[in-house]
């Protein structure tokens, strides 16, 4: 990686660089090693490093952003130039007012040095840990084993001056047996205190259960979805409707909604970039310090997280909560979080009279945002439940019911949360495992 | 260049290396966008470094940076051979490469116009222009248009004494509409991108296409909604090119048949005992994966393991036929590679990925099957889609649907989608199109692999009708 001094001094040098108005500099590095594993053996092995200079200038109320992942002196000074030449070439942006005064930004340490130099073999090992478990059942393992080092310097010229340097781990793990998948996985800024062992055997015992499953016809059920498919059914909410922009262009489902009760009163759900439980990181791709923003508060629509760009919009100042994207900044959430109940998982499958037990989504999408209508098959464990109890593995089936209207009936939260990554990895939210008393399956798949 | 990358190649056969290669890429895009009149993105990247894979003992390696130099290649040579030795510590069966001839080569992406060399102010006046046909209607509240172009410069050289040189050029515009009002909100887009040059954006009649797309997003605010009933279902050439995509690119994939992708992607119901032998379609289904095909985003001269771009039957007459495939899984079919192996720039791995993946024409117009259908519903433009991880039950939503009685148009449709299972859909094929409204469309946006990579493809379609689906599904 790059390290602070390096940064701030490729940062310095770009700023010196520049006429501009206004001009925002910022680093993004990131160091991936990454080993992949199938029918219980690795096949993908890989390690990576890369960092790119984003340069966005401001020329009155024109903006040109230009990008390089050379940091050389003259490659440094080319983007600058090149982001001045493209915001010369436009017209005024009127909604356009500044880039983000600089605030308190606090320090984190979320950099542990034993997972930025976890090493191949010791992947390998943990990987190794999971095949065995595997084999003793008959099964084959799949999945993935990642360690993360990320970077981000950002600087304005309003005086913004930011850095950060953090890890993480990702562990995930398909088990395979004859008829059926199981599934778990475990994420940790530190990657030693992820437990190879303890993610074999929650899905080993997963694929044991999932066995000859059988085929159950679509329709109304009750559901208690685990935090793996929690995290898919939040992430359209966060994806389609949390952000400020989408409500200024009347896209959102919170858009004209605000202070309207728009799902059941268990559903509590905010952003806080700062708190320890999540990914947490101190300030966001424009270094505005992270801010807590509620979104839903006992099922009443309270608010949406804003960049710059939106923020000044409104007369209001970042939430801090601008991610970047091909070149230039969104408003996204980052760190969900979901107000747990009181119940335990196993509480909720014995308070379920008759439905199903969802492990996880496969690929879901969203046919209609307005109402937040998701679909998407089941995949790696699903399992019928009556009167409380876990009778028989299902084939896999597909949901297709609005976000809003399924939250509207949740009946329970459990009480312990977990840090879950979406499957398309949008978020990595704090979530409970999730009972509802209705959910609408429009299909049944054939394994 | 080539001395330099013998150095890698060298170091990691000092290592051990059984095979190795090396490629270099630097990629260069300038992605500008308007919104609502406004310029929303403006901007130039550059991106360039080497990545090297290096195979000992059946497993493999692969190390990647951004600081081309002896040193660094040396290195990362070094890197790429432990891991590749940590990855042959947990094997189960040898694997083996397919044999590929060294070749000694350059393709360069036939371009009539280069896409750089048109002044960034004719592109944003372009893109203006059409942002302005498109908010015309007051009901438009969010109206975008946007062109990438991009030119990517890649180097290929093994351990076998390949060297190929290789420039490609992209060059792709989208536009949408979202109009609101009668408490809903509806969206109409187009997106095509091409390998080639600026002759594709002069060729699309743009401001038509804008005022088309946003009269048509109005209309759909007051349109009834699509009616859920089974039906004859006939698709757009845009809708069916994603559906070609997720139902037949996918699953054909010989790596995602090995379950290399199933802790993400998902694995494939064309298992290995179903080629040559299973019914993937009726007889009007015929399906080739083409990478040479002239102005294809899958179009290349060679794959990234050094396999020239060829031209491979998968379906026939409806029956399954065979894969995508890359060296090594060839080999497990006693096949050679028909160079599909692609990475998403020099940081990645290559994997097998869709090329430009076509359902070849049939006979007659849309108008002629739509004037043979009694009942049915036409639909176009992707929504929405879902698929389950074995790529057989799938859910698509389109943006706009007409529906169809006694061969005639009847009514504007809103909200229209339509389910079924992969081998079903497709056996329910009775017609397809003729050559004069088959068209190749650009998908720039194919996910997949860990870390995701993002692979370019084409698909090439003309409308199909498809009996007794069901639609109007949702919630």
């Amino acid at each position: 990686m790059i390290g602070r001094e390096k940064s701030m001094e490729i940062l310095h040098q770009a700023m010196g660089a520049s006429d501009a108005d206004q001009l925002e500099v910022r680093i993004s590095g990131q160091g991936l090693s990454l080993t992949r594993f199938a029918n219980s053996a690795i096949h993908q092995n890989l390690t990576r490093e890369n960092a790119s200079l984003h340069v966005r200038a401001v020329l009155g109320k024109k903006i040109g952003t230009a990008s390089t992942n050379n940091t050389d002196p003259e490659s440094v000074q080319q983007a600058v130039r090149k982001a001045e030449k493209l915001a010369g070439l436009q017209e005024d942006n009127e909604d356009f007012e500044s880039l983000p005064e600089p605030g308190h930004v606090g320090e984190i340490c979320n950099y542990y040095p034993l997972t930025a130099e976890y090493s191949p073999k010791q992947r390998a090992e943990d990987v190794r840990a999971i095949v065995a478990r595997a084999d003793k059942e008959g099964f084959s393992a799949f999945g993935s084993h990642s360690t993360v080092v990320e970077e981000l310097a950002v600087m304005n010229s309003l005086g913004v001056e930011a850095y950060d340097c953090s890890t993480y781990g990702y562990l995930r793990t398909v088990i395979e047996g004859e008829s059926g998948t199981g599934y778990a996985d475990s994420l940790d800024r530190d990657v030693t205190r992820i437990n190879p062992q303890a993610v074999a055997e929650e899905a080993v015992s997963r694929t044991a259960r999932a066995q000859n499953p059988r085929r159950l016809p679509p329709g109304e059920y009750e559901a208690v979805f685990l935090p793996y498919a929690v995290a898919d059914i939040v992430r359209f909410l966060g994806y389609l409707g949390f952000r400020a922009r989408l409500v200024q262009q009347g896209r959102s489902f919170m858009a004209g909604r605000f202070g309207d009760q728009i799902t059941g009163k268990k559903v509590t759900i905010w952003d806080d970039g700062l708190d320890g439980r999540t990914l947490n990181a101190p300030f966001d791709a424009e270094g505005v310090s992270k801010q807590r923003v509620n979104l839903i508060t006992d099922g009443v629509a309270e608010g949406v997280v804003h960049d710059s760009f939106t923020a000044h919009k409104e007369g209001m100042q970042s939430t801090g909560h601008a991610r970047a994207r091909r070149g230039t900044t969104m408003d996204m959430p980052a760190n969900m979080i979901m107000k747990p109940g009181s119940s335990s998982t196993d509480e909720l499958i014995a308070n379920t009279e008759r439905g199903l037990l969802v492990t996880r989504f496969h690929y879901t999408h969203c046919p209609e945002p307005r109402e937040v209508i998701m679909t998407g098959t089941t995949r790696d464990g699903i399992f019928y439940i009556e009167d409380g109890k876990i009778r028989y593995p299902v084939r896999n089936m597909r949901l297709t019911d609005s976000v809003l209207r399924m939250f509207g009936h949740i009946s329970g939260l459990s009480s312990e949360t977990k840090l879950q990554r979406d499957w398309w990895s949008t978020f990595t939210s704090l979530l409970p495992a999730v009972h509802v008393k209705s959910s609408r399956w429009s299909a049944a798949t054939e394994f | 260049m080539k001395e330099m990358l013998e150095v890698a190649l060298r170091a990691a056969k000092c290592c051990g290396a059984d095979y190795a290669d090396v490629r270099v890429v630097s990629r260069t895009s300038e992605p500008i966008a308007v919104q609502n009149g406004e310029v929303s993105n403006i901007s130039s990247t550059e991106d360039k470094g080497f990545g090297i894979r290096v195979w000992i003992d059946g497993g493999w390696g692969f190390a990647s940076s951004a600081r081309i130099g002896k040193q660094t290649l040396r290195q990362k040579a070094q890197q790429a051979s432990s891991i590749a030795r940590a990855s042959a510590s947990l094997q189960r069966e040898p694997g083996r490469l397919s044999q590929v001839e060294a070749v000694v080569d350059s393709y360069c992406t036939p371009v009539d116009q280069d896409p750089f060399e048109v002044n960034l102010s004719e592109r944003l006046a372009l893109l203006r222009s059409i942002d302005e046909a498109l908010s015309a209607p007051e009901e438009i509240r969010v109206s975008s248009a946007s062109m990438t172009i991009i030119r990517e410069e890649k180097i290929f050289c093994s351990t076998e004494g390949s060297y190929i040189q290789q420039q490609l050029t992209e060059t792709g515009l989208s536009m949408a509409a979202t109009a609101a009002g009668e408490g809903d909100v509806q969206r109409r887009s187009f997106r095509d991108q091409v390998k080639g040059g600026y002759e594709f954006i002069e060729n699309l009649d743009l401001k038509s296409k804008a005022q088309k797309l946003s009269d048509s997003a109005v209309k759909l605010l007051t349109a009834d909604v699509c009616p859920q009933t089974e039906t004859d279902l006939i698709l757009g050439s845009s809708q069916l090119a994603l559906q070609i995509h997720e139902s037949c690119g996918h699953p054909i994939e010989l790596d995602r048949v090995y379950g290399t992708e199933a802790s993400f992607a998902g694995t494939s119901f064309l298992t290995v005992d179903k080629k040559g032998q299973f019914q993937y379609g009726s007889p009007h289904v015929n399906i080739v994966a083409d990478a040479t095909v002239s102005g294809g985003l899958g179009t290349f001269g060679y794959d990234d393991e050094g396999v020239p771009a060829q031209r491979t039957q998968i379906v026939r007459d409806g029956l399954f036929v065979d894969y995508l495939t890359s060296r090594e899984t060839a080999s497990t079919l006693g096949q050679k590679s028909n160079g599909t192996m692609l990475a998403d720039g020099w940081s990645n791995l290559p994997m097998i990925r869709m090329t430009n993946i076509n359902l070849q024409p049939g006979e007659g117009s849309l108008q002629e099957i739509i004037e043979d259908t009694e009942r049915g519903i036409f639909m176009d433009s992707a929504k929405s889609w879902s698929l389950d991880d074995k790529r057989l039950n799938f859910h698509f939503g389109c943006e706009y649907a007409y529906e169809i009685v006694d061969g005639e148009i009847t009514r504007l449709l809103k909200n229209p989608a339509y389910t079924a299972t992969t081998p079903q859909f497709w056996n329910s094929c009775d017609a397809v199109a003729g050559e004069d409204e088959w068209h190749i469309w650009g998908l720039p946006s194919c996910a997949k692999g860990e870390p995701v990579q993002i692979a370019h493809v084409g698909h090439g379609a003309a409308p199909a009708r498809f009996r007794g689906i069901e639609v109007g599904v949702s919630e």
